[in-house]
């Protein structure tokens, strides 16, 4: 094993060596299992390979750069869905209408939402994977529709998945640019007072701007005022669409119109930033740059990282110090996410105290379910989409700004946590749909259950759980060994170990 | 479990994990017999997103209306006029028999004393009763379910699916996405939903242990309830109250059932969005009343909304997040056929606007709460509901007869 370790970081880096060591790193391992909930969807045997292969830190820098692991197997499974290569114009094209070349726009939607599965289940770029997920669900639109269906499609694909390892500020822009955005928080039809254009009277739209600065920036507690909403919305004026102005898409889709702009000077923010008179297109990328960049930006999305990947309880005082750390990084270079990224998921990977605090999200639950089965994810996902909305996860169709919460609260409800029992009962009982593989197929109970453990959670469970599925399987009088073997897997997967990352 | 604490999970602020039994409420529970007759019910129904009270109840007597919203304004005699003042949107048609028969009664100028504009926070603040106050996390609902003493661990239910932080808290309350939904899959031996119990069973000062045998438990207690004999729309509230509708009519010890509809944030072409949410809205309450026939009796439904919109129209055809709003409530002890206000319609000119753009709130949504709890419900402390409020009855809006 080739343990090397980024120089930043020699002290954690023995002391993750010495822990790893005394844990052992092998597939079994507490560490394996909890670093691979972490910074993806579970383990699988190709990520607990490479993280034994190269150790905690090397897979982190793995990690990421995407493009480094070769990850052609999934992307050969992802040529069936033509709408993620798209152009806006293509997509109109493809799947606008009932005319569409290709399919309707629910077609393009289902596309979207099983390439999500897919990739889940199966992308070695696991990171990328999880990080598209948190900054989509940091910067929500909602799918919903047959417009925004096709533009959240795009929107993934070329504002968000391509800056989730870059500078924020250009992640913000992307955003703020893309015609998702612009609608769903219609800054398309945002214009100076007054402007007269499609034979209407327009006027200022505050959604976009009260949003980017409560939601995707400073935080409601940020210190703005309504003035402020009135000036970020005035300064985001005439930010539009090709479609909107021209009924057509052309390039990215997004168009400033420079008649519909306010062009009188703006204060922001008790003057920190001042936007000169006559500064067209400008005013807004300079409203980006500066909220970018904000400290209070840099601490509260430390902290909202922070809860994803590490504790939930971010704002408790032993994580001020990473907090802060990950703040200063943030202002240091200017928002760059690979910097942030990195230093917190050296953390993350050393905080075995926090293996199994967070409740699986639904999606979660069901890729770990069979990336560790091995499945086959050339099997229609489609049909996991409609249980995952069950449990509470409808794949981009979550319609308020916000996202979905990252509380395990939110997520074990007590319907969440029946539609989950009954999905494990589901997919082990028809595991030949997935594709499912077993790496024990008969045996005692006791052969049966350790089995399903050691493949299900390979950091093991509460010996009283254990003995109650044992005891189960013996309670089974003329029970197969399929039957038997198949009540070991569903219960283990209704532990509450299994249930938890 | 070891890695489930309790203290971890409350350390970790999860015990919103539902089934956390602070009281032995829950302990009693499964399947108990309930307390005899009927017993009053409260249904929340929370339209998300800032729904435009200014369009669903119109003042159109009052000329300043008009002038400012010359292009999403109800036009003159397209309502359904009340009282030669308020009128309906026309798309609330369904309610209107409603109101005519005193089962329905509109608060106008209506919300919370918070200036917040924004939806998570004052959903949060009307949700915990508690403007101002980020850091009270349980619902008003989930603290009146406690309020109304021992009985099953489902008197509080919320249908459609994640648990509204309305009913979140420390008293045991279920969530579902569908009532039919709400059931747990069982082997041909009958035995992996005992297994299951055993599992979490095994632990008590597990969270997930006792929320799992909380929705067991609810889930026996919620089964076999018979299926509407009535046709409801197909949307996400038509099925959702048609549910609501089962689990009251069934009368299974539920209390406090709460219901949300998203969709009313029209930032921009607000005429059509009020032509798309309103008939939702309207067609599956006129369903839901009328499939509840004589139970109607012992039930309220308030409708309610986190603020209201900007009085003038937006620059998109739109409105932007306001301050006062209005509240609906059906009921049949509800003195229906009128227009609540505070001292009358606070006005739309410029000076009589909050912070010279928006709706006054005159009626503190505290004190609907507060009076349904207290002379619906029948909760006589009403204190320990309400943080840094005192309940008067004489701020009481008189809802209810």
């Amino acid at each position: 094993m080739d343990w090397k370790k980024p120089s930043r970081f020699l002290l954690t880096a023995s002391v993750a060596l010495g822990l790893v060591l005394s844990l052992g790193c092998e597939k079994n391992s507490p560490f394996v299992d909890h670093a691979l909930n972490r910074l993806g969807y579970g383990p699988d045997p190709w990520t607990q390979a490479r993280l034994i292969e190269l150790g905690p830190f090397q897979y982190i820098e793995e990690q990421l750069d995407p493009d480094s692991i070769d990850d052609r197997p999934v992307e050969t499974v992802l040529t069936s869905y033509p709408s993620l290569q798209m152009g806006l114009s293509d997509l109109w094209l493809n799947y606008g209408d009932s005319n569409g070349l290709l399919g309707r726009p629910i077609d393009a939607r289902i596309q979207l939402r099983s390439a999500k599965i897919v990739r889940a289940i199966a992308s070695r770029r696991q990171l990328l994977e999880v990080l598209t997920d948190f900054w989509f669900n940091h910067f929500n639109v909602d799918a919903a529709g047959n417009a925004m269906a096709l533009k959240t499609i795009h929107y993934e694909a070329s504002a968000i998945r391509p800056h989730v390892l870059g500078k924020f500020e250009d992640l913000l822009l992307a955003t703020a640019r893309h015609p998702a955005m612009l609608d769903y928080l219609d800054n398309q039809s945002n214009f100076r007072d007054g402007f007269q254009a499609m034979g209407r009277t327009w006027g200022l739209n505050e959604n976009y701007a009260r949003e980017i600065l409560e939601l995707h920036t400073l935080g409601v507690g940020g210190g703005y005022s309504q003035d402020d909403v009135i000036s970020v919305a005035k300064a985001f004026t005439g930010w539009t669409t090709t479609y909107a102005i021209q009924r057509s898409w052309i390039g990215d889709g997004f168009q400033f119109l420079p008649e519909g702009h306010d062009e009188s000077a703006k204060l922001i923010l008790n003057g920190q930033l001042v936007l000169s008179p006559n500064g067209g297109e400008d005013d807004g990328r300079q409203v980006i740059l500066f909220l970018a960049r904000h400290p209070k930006t840099a601490e509260r999305l430390s902290r909202k990282l922070v809860a994803r990947f590490l504790d939930e309880e971010s704002a408790a005082a032993v994580r001020e110090e990473l907090v802060r750390e990950l703040s200063q990084i943030w202002l240091s270079t200017q928002g760059d996410l690979h910097a942030v990224t990195q230093r917190l998921l050296e953390e993350v990977v050393l905080s075995l105290g926090q293996q199994r605090q967070k409740v699986k999200r639904p999606l979660h639950f069901a890729a770990s379910i069979i990336r560790a089965g091995r499945g086959d994810v050339t099997t229609e996902p489609g049909r996991l989409a409609g249980a995952l909305s069950w449990m509470g996860e409808d794949l981009y169709m979550t319609g308020p700004p916000t996202g979905l919460p990252d509380r395990s609260g939110h997520w074990a409800s007590s319907g969440g946590l029946l539609y989950r029992f009954n999905g494990a009962d589901v997919l082990i009982s028809s595991s030949e749909a997935f594709g499912l593989e077993f790496d024990v197929e008969q045996g005692t109970a006791e052969v049966l259950v350790d089995g399903a453990i050691s493949q299900f959670t390979p950091s093991g469970i509460h010996p009283e759980v254990r003995r109650v599925i044992v005891d189960s399987l013996d309670a089974m009088p003329g029970a197969t060994d399929r039957e038997k073997a198949e009540r070991a897997r569903t219960l283990v997967l209704s532990t509450p170990e299994f249930l938890s990352h | 479990m070891i890695k489930f604490s309790r203290r971890d999970l409350l350390r970790s602020g999860a015990y919103a994990m539902a089934g956390l039994a602070t009281s032995p409420g829950w302990l009693r529970l499964g399947g108990v017999a309930h307390a005899s007759g009927p017993e009053t019910v409260l249904v929340s129904v929370f339209l998300r997103g800032a729904a435009d009270g200014l369009s669903l109840v119109v003042p159109h007597g009052d000329a300043d209306y008009y002038n400012l919203r010359p292009n999403i304004q109800v036009a003159p005699g397209d309502e359904i006029d009340l009282d030669g003042f308020y009128g309906l949107h026309p798309h609330l048609q369904d309610l209107e028999p409603l109101y005519r028969s005193g089962e329905m009664a509109l608060i106008h100028a209506c919300g919370s004393p918070h200036p917040t504009r924004s939806h998570f926070q004052a959903q949060d603040f009307m949700e915990c009763a508690a403007p101002g106050r980020p850091d009270i996390h349980e619902g008003w609902l989930n603290r009146s379910v406690t309020a109304l003493g021992g009985g099953t661990g489902y008197r509080g239910v919320s249908i459609g699916g994640a648990l509204s932080l309305s009913l979140k808290g420390p008293e045991p309350v279920v969530s579902m996405a569908t009532l039919d939904g709400f059931s747990i899959t069982n082997d041909p031996f009958d035995q992996r939903r005992q297994a299951i119990e055993a599992i979490y069973g095994s632990n008590d000062e597990s969270l997930l242990g006792q929320q799992v045998s909380n929705t067991f438990a609810s889930v026996d207690g919620l089964q076999g309830l018979p299926q509407s004999s009535v046709d409801y729309p197909n949307t996400k509230i038509g099925q959702r109250l048609r549910d609501a509708a089962r689990i009251i009519k069934g009368q299974v010890g539920a209390r406090v059932l709460s219901v949300d509809l998203d969709g009313w944030d029209h930032h921009s072409d607000e005429v059509e969005g009020m032509d798309k949410m309103a008939p939702q809205l309207s067609e599956a309450l006129a369903v839901f009343w009328a499939d509840l026939g004589r139970d109607s009796s012992r039930v309220v439904c308030l409708v309610m909304t986190e603020f209201g919109r900007t009085a003038a129209e937006n620059g998109s055809l739109g409105s932007d997040h306001g301050h006062g709003s209005a509240m609906l409530a059906l009921g049949g002890p509800v003195a229906g056929d009128r227009v609540l206000t505070r001292n009358g319609w606070p006005g739309l000119d410029e000076a009589s606007l909050y912070q010279g753009r928006d709706l006054a709130v005159t009626t503190d949504f505290r004190d609907v709460f507060a009076e349904v709890l207290d002379r619906h419900l029948g909760i006589a402390h009403l204190d320990p509901i309400f943080p840094d409020f005192v309940p008067n009855p004489a701020n009481y809006p008189g809802l209810l007869t």
